[in-house]
């Protein structure tokens, strides 16, 4: 459960050290995981975490209760991780407006449907190949995808959470979430007809004679 | 059919959309058991990928921001096998001090006569 007690959250509002330091170890996963979904690399992210963890005891004592203690502070890292993007001259995620009518997805998954690999969830959990696979595909992933799936694999997040977090409407959130899934997916997919392809043979009429030592690995730089 | 299309729009939103009647519609459709079962094993995958796991430092960096908090001692198995080592050996030599110790007076004891000694008091 991510969501603070309230006694916890009054009592780090008060600045009680223990309290504060429970807080700090809760969230820190959550934080962080957000940080690496805006900034994608483990130190950037850590650095990330730790800025909204000194901001979060500079500012905690302006949580009024309004929304989750949660939603509060995703949102607080998010921008400040669009901030730091900001800061060093980089893209900052757009959040286009998207409604979930925005043509028909019936299946995201539908592109692994011929890959047995995805056929038994109990397996999936301790096939690494494939985590590693997700991982590279998820990179590739439009950055907007991937902060709404990140936020939505957090366990008790609601979809109105994750809009107020995003600063987007509901309907957009949903949308981001089946087709975020179906971009991956198809990634996913794509990535695997590649390596199941034979790397293409070269032959000697092609290899150039200036470059003999180069063509003969000419199939693997990708080069013709 | 209709529910077919139903239930496998509603997998990728699963925590809002699953209503008992599509439940007992996967049931009785192998094909969209099947698609659940990718589903399942799809959101296994990606939620362990979007939550990686915290940098051994981390927390003690961030436990360090909070003014005021007790910083936790973390040491090193290397670190608590030398204390230990530490610690045999200070008894053991604490015990030959003893030893010498009690020896010495015994000397001492019967080079100068115990008696002699309570006598002159």
């Amino acid at each position: 459960m991510a969501e603070p007690t309230p006694e916890l959250i009054q009592r780090a509002q008060r600045g009680d050290p223990e309290s504060l330091g429970a807080l700090i170890v809760g969230q820190q996963q959550y934080i962080y995981s957000i940080a690496m979904s805006v900034l994608r690399q483990p130190e950037d992210a850590a650095d990330l975490t730790q800025e909204a963890c000194m901001k979060l005891l500079r500012v905690i004592g302006q949580y009024n209760g309004e929304s989750r203690f949660t939603t509060w502070l995703y949102r607080l890292v998010v921008n400040l991780g669009r901030d730091e993007l900001r800061r060093r001259g980089r893209r900052v995620p757009e959040m286009p407006p998207m409604s979930d009518d925005d043509g028909e997805v019936i299946d995201p998954l539908q592109s692994l449907a011929d890959d047995d690999r995805w056929a038994d969830p109990a397996a999936v959990a301790t096939n690494t190949e494939l985590q590693g696979e997700i991982r590279q595909a998820l990179d590739s992933l439009e950055d907007h995808y991937r902060l709404a799936l990140t936020l939505y694999y957090f366990e008790d997040l609601r979809y109105n959470d994750i809009a107020e977090i995003l600063d987007v409407p509901l309907n957009t959130v949903k949308s981001y979430i089946r087709r975020g899934k179906e971009r991956l997916a198809t990634i996913l997919a794509s990535s695997e007809s590649e390596k199941i392809q034979p790397p293409r043979t070269v032959a000697k009429s092609d290899v150039p004679v200036s470059q003999p030592r180069l063509a003969r690995f000419a199939w693997a730089l990708g080069r013709r | 059919m209709e529910h077919c299309k139903e239930y496998r729009t509603n997998l990728a939103l699963r925590p809002d959309g699953d209503t008992a009647e599509l439940s007992q519609h996967a049931a009785t459709c192998p094909e969209c058991a099947k698609a659940a079962k990718r589903a399942a094993a799809f959101d296994t995958v990606v939620q362990s990928a979007v939550m990686p796991m915290v940098p051994d430092d981390l927390t003690a960096r961030l436990l360090a921001l909070v003014p005021g908090l007790a910083q936790p001692m973390v040491r090193s198995k290397r670190w608590l096998r030398q204390r230990r080592a530490f610690f045999a050996i200070s008894a053991l030599l604490s015990v030959i001090g003893v030893a010498v110790l009690i020896y010495g007076l015994y000397i001492l004891g019967s080079y100068v006569g115990v008696s002699e000694i309570w006598h002159t008091q």
